[in-house]
C-alpha cells in the first residue's frame, strides 16, 4: 500500500513537471543575451574570406529549381559566398522548425518567412535590421532602386521604421472565371459587389432540377477567414490594428462584409470549396463559374483544367474601396550569424529582388515580381504577352495591401473562421457570430502573445 | 447445400473486405498514371485516358531518391534493432529481475506515455542541438531506440511465461542472460515480430522528426521527398502517387516476405497494426 502511494506520488510529480515543460518554454530573451547586443551601424561591406549563408525555404518542385538557379548565379558572381539552400518542408513545417531552432539558438543565417510569423522574431530581437545595409553606399540600394519596389512589399518588412525583411515571392488574391460561361450567360466581369452578386446568380445552374446547383456561380476557399481582409477593407473596416492590437470583428463594416458573403452562400449561388479542398478545383472542372484564389495558383490551375475550358482572372470586385489583398513571403536575416554571414545574406536578399532576378523567379514560379521595372525585362515581357493571365496580378500594386502581422493574428482569424462556419451552415446569426468572434478572438490574441 | 451457401457467403464477405483494402491501392496506381487534369475529375475515372509513365520520371527527378532510400534503410534497420534489443532487456528486467524500486520505475515509465509527442519536439530538438547531433544519423536513430509501449507489451508477455520454467532453468545452472535469449525470446516470438512490424512501419513513414533534425539532402529520408509535390494552392496528386508507389514498394516486399510470421505474430499477440 505504502509502495503504491509512493508510486502515485512520483507519477504526479513527473506529470506536473512535464506539464511545466509545456507551459514554460525556453526564455527567448536568453538567446538574445547569449548572442550579445548587436551594434547595428557597424556592418561589414566586403567579404574577403569564404563565407557560408544557410537559407531555409519552403520552395519545392519547379520553385526550388528556380531558386537553385538563382543561388548558382549569385555564387558565380560572388565566389566568396556559398549559399546553402535548405528545404524545410511546407510553410507550416518551416515555421515550426524555425521556432524550434530559435529556442535551441540554431537559427539559419536567413529564411523565407511570412511577416505575420516574423513579427514574433522581431519582437524577440532576433532579426537583423537591414537599414544600415540598405543605406550603405557600397552595398545598399539607391533611391531610384528603392522607389522601384512597390511600397506595399517593402512596408510588409518594416517594423518601427526598420526594414527587417525584403520582398521575395508575392501573389495577389484574384477572381478566376470561366470565360465561356461568362460569354454564354452574357455576363461582364464584375467590378462591384452588386455586379458580382448578379453575375453569380446568372451563372448558377441547377441542371437536374433537384434544388441543388450543379454549377455554382462562385466558390470561396475553405479557410475564408484567413483572407477575409479585402472584403472588410472594401466595406471600410479592417481585421485588427497592429498598433493597439485591437480586433475589429464586431463592427458595422465587418457585419456588412460578412452579410454580403453569407447572402451569396445562403442563396446558393456561392459555396466554399468543401471536399474539393481548393476553390480553383471546381472551376478547373467546369463545376463552377468563378472562384477566389491566389495568382500563384495559376500554374496548378493550368495543369488541372479540363480541355475546352478557358479560365481568366481579374482583380476582386470592389465596394466602398477597391483594396486588393497581396500576400507572399519575404526573406529575413537573423542577427545570430557572424558579420560576414549577415552581409552575405543581405547581398543575397538584394540579389533575389533585382529586376532581372525577380522577373526570372516570377516567370519560373508563377509568383509576382517584387519590382515595377521587372515588367520591362524582355524575357518577362514576352512571357506576359504569351500568358496574359500572369499580368493580372501586376495591375493593382498601388491599391494593394498585405495582411495582418499581429502576433497571434492568425489565431484570432481562425476563431473568426470557426464562427463564420456556423453562420454559413445557417446555425448562427451574423451579429451573434461576430460578437462571439470578437470575444474569443481577443482571448486567442492575448494567449498567443504570452508565448 | 448448407455448406456451399455458408462458403459462398464467407467468400463474398472476404471479397468485399479485400476490395475495401485493395481499392485505395488500385486508386493510387491509377492516379499515378493519370494526366493532371483527370486526377480530380467528377465522376472519378479509374482508367486514365492516356498512361502517363512520365509521372514516375518527374517523381524520381524531384528528389535524390537513391540517397533517401539509403538513409531510410539505415535508419529503419538501426532503429528497429535498437528498439528490439532495449525492449527485450528492459522487459526481462521488469518482469523477472527483482531489484529495488522496480515497480516504481516502471510506473514512472508508463506515466511518460501520457505526454503527447508534440510537446517534446522542441525540448528534444534543443537537447540534440546541444549535443551537436543535428543533421546526423545519431539524431535520426538514437532517440527512437527505446519505446515504453514496446517494453510494456513484451513485459506482459514475459510475465505470462510460468515461473516454473525460470526456476527449472536456474536449477540446471542457466544464467539469466542465457535464459532470456534461449527460452524467453523464442517463446515471445509472436510479440517481438509484432513489435518489429510496428517499428518498421512507423520508422519508414516517419516524416516530422527527420524534417526537424536534418537540414541537408544527404541526411533526409524518403517521406520528406513527398512534400515536394504539395504547395499551398494544390497538390500534384498524380506525381505524388507515383512517388508514393515507389516509397511503399519496399514495405510491400517486406510484408510479402514476412507475411507468414506477421499473420501468426499478430494473431498470437492479439495486436492489430
Amino acid at each position: 500500500m505504502k509502495k503504491q502511494l509512493l508510486a502515485l506520488f512520483l507519477v504526479l510529480v513527473l506529470s506536473i513537471s512535464l506539464v511545466g515543460c509545456k507551459s514554460k518554454p525556453v526564455d527567448n530573451n536568453e538567446i538574445v543575451d547569449e548572442v550579445g547586443e548587436v551594434k547595428e551601424d557597424e556592418i561589414l561591406t566586403e567579404i574577403t574570406e569564404s563565407t557560408e549563408v544557410v537559407f531555409w525555404h519552403a520552395m519545392s518542385g519547379s520553385n526550388e529549381e528556380a531558386l537553385v538557379n538563382l543561388a548558382d548565379k549569385f555564387m558565380d558572381e560572388n565566389p566568396n559566398i556559398k549559399i546553402n539552400l535548405q528545404f524545410q518542408g511546407n510553410y507550416r513545417e518551416l515555421f515550426e522548425k524555425l521556432m524550434a531552432a530559435a529556442k535551441a539558438n540554431q537559427l539559419p543565417t536567413m529564411t523565407q518567412i511570412y511577416s505575420n510569423r516574423l513579427s514574433w522574431y522581431v519582437e524577440k530581437g532576433l532579426v537583423e535590421n537591414l537599414n544600415p545595409y540598405m543605406e550603405n553606399e557600397k552595398v545598399g540600394l539607391s533611391k531610384e532602386e528603392l522607389a522601384d519596389y512597390p511600397a506595399l512589399f517593402l512596408d510588409d518588412g518594416i517594423w518601427n521604421g526598420n526594414q527587417y525583411a525584403m520582398p521575395f515571392n508575392k501573389s495577389q488574391m484574384v477572381l478566376y472565371y470561366n470565360v465561356d460561361m461568362f460569354e454564354e450567360a452574357g455576363v461582364e466581369v464584375p467590378k462591384t459587389w452588386e455586379e458580382w452578386k448578379v453575375a453569380a446568380e446568372k451563372l448558377t445552374k441547377d441542371t437536374d432540377g433537384d434544388g441543388e446547383p450543379d454549377i455554382y456561380g462562385l466558390v470561396f476557399a475553405n479557410n475564408i477567414s484567413t483572407d477575409i481582409a479585402p472584403w472588410l477593407k472594401q466595406a471600410g473596416g479592417m481585421t485588427m490594428s497592429e498598433e493597439t492590437n485591437e480586433l475589429y470583428f464586431d463592427t458595422p463594416e465587418t457585419e456588412e462584409a460578412i452579410e454580403f458573403l453569407n447572402g451569396l452562400i445562403q442563396s446558393k449561388v456561392a459555396r466554399t470549396a468543401g471536399e474539393d479542398k481548393y476553390a480553383n478545383v471546381p472551376v478547373s472542372q467546369g463545376r463552377a463559374a468563378m472562384c477566389v484564389a491566389s495568382t500563384s495558383a495559376i500554374s496548378t490551375i493550368e495543369k488541372s483544367t479540363l480541355e475546352g475550358i478557358n479560365i481568366f482572372a481579374a482583380p476582386l470586385p470592389g465596394h466602398k474601396t477597391n483594396d486588393q489583398l497581396y500576400y507572399g513571403t519575404n526573406v529575413a536575416v537573423y542577427n545570430t550569424g557572424t558579420p560576414e554571414e549577415k552581409l552575405g545574406a543581405w547581398l543575397f536578399s538584394k540579389f533575389l529582388s533585382t529586376p532581372e532576378n525577380t522577373a526570372y523567379l516570377a516567370q519560373e514560379t508563377g509568383y509576382l515580381p517584387a519590382r515595377y521595372s521587372a515588367r520591362e525585362i524582355p524575357e518577362y515581357k514576352a512571357y506576359l504577352e504569351s500568358a496574359p493571365i500572369k499580368a493580372v496580378g501586376l495591375e493593382s500594386f498601388d491599391i494593394g495591401f498585405q495582411g495582418t502581422r499581429n502576433i497571434g493574428g492568425i489565431n484570432a482569424l481562425d476563431v473568426l473562421g470557426e464562427e463564420l462556419d456556423l453562420v454559413f451552415a445557417g446555425e448562427k446569426s451574423v451579429p451573434d457570430a461576430l460578437k462571439d468572434a470578437q470575444e474569443r478572438g481577443t482571448r486567442a490574441l492575448e494567449e498567443a502573445r504570452k508565448n | 447445400m448448407k455448406r456451399t451457401l455458408q462458403k459462398t457467403l464467407i467468400y463474398m464477405i472476404l471479397t468485399v473486405g479485400a476490395l475495401f483494402i485493395l481499392v485505395p491501392f488500385i486508386w493510387m496506381i491509377s492516379t499515378s498514371l493519370k494526366p493532371s487534369n483527370e486526377v480530380l475529375i467528377m465522376p472519378p475515372k479509374f482508367i486514365p485516358s492516356k498512361l502517363m509513365w512520365e509521372n514516375y520520371k518527374i517523381a524520381l527527378e524531384a528528389a535524390p531518391f537513391k540517397t533517401y532510400f539509403k538513409n531510410s534503410i539505415i535508419v529503419t534497420v538501426s532503429v528497429t534493432l535498437g528498439e528490439i534489443i532495449t525492449t527485450i532487456l528492459a522487459a526481462f528486467a521488469f518482469s523477472r529481475v527483482n531489484f529495488k524500486g522496480r515497480d516504481i520505475i516502471f510506473t514512472i515509465l508508463i506515466a511518460t506515455m501520457m505526454v503527447p509527442g508534440e510537446v517534446l519536439t522542441i525540448p528534444n530538438f534543443v537537447t540534440l542541438s546541444k549535443l551537436g547531433w543535428i543533421d546526423t544519423y545519431k539524431a535520426l536513430i538514437i532517440p527512437w531506440c527505446a519505446s515504453i509501449y514496446s517494453i510494456y507489451l513484451l513485459k506482459q508477455h514475459f510475465m505470462s511465461i510460468p515461473d516454473e520454467l525460470y526456476n527449472a532453468a536456474k536449477i540446471d545452472g542457466c544464467s539469466d542472460f542465457k535464459f532470456l535469449w534461449t527460452i524467453m525470446v523464442p517463446l515471445a516470438k509472436p510479440t517481438i515480430v509484432t513489435l518489429i512490424i510496428l517499428k518498421v512501419i512507423s520508422s519508414w513513414n516517419s516524416f516530422f522528426w527527420p524534417l526537424i533534425v536534418t537540414n541537408s539532402k544527404e541526411m533526409r529520408t524518403l517521406p520528406l521527398a513527398l512534400s515536394a509535390f504539395t504547395n499551398e494552392f494544390g497538390t500534384d496528386y498524380n506525381v505524388l502517387m507515383a512517388a508514393t508507389n515507389i516509397i511503399v514498394l519496399p514495405v510491400i516486399i517486406f510484408y510479402t516476405i514476412l507475411q507468414k510470421h506477421i499473420i501468426s505474430g499478430v494473431s498470437k499477440a492479439g495486436i492489430k497494426g
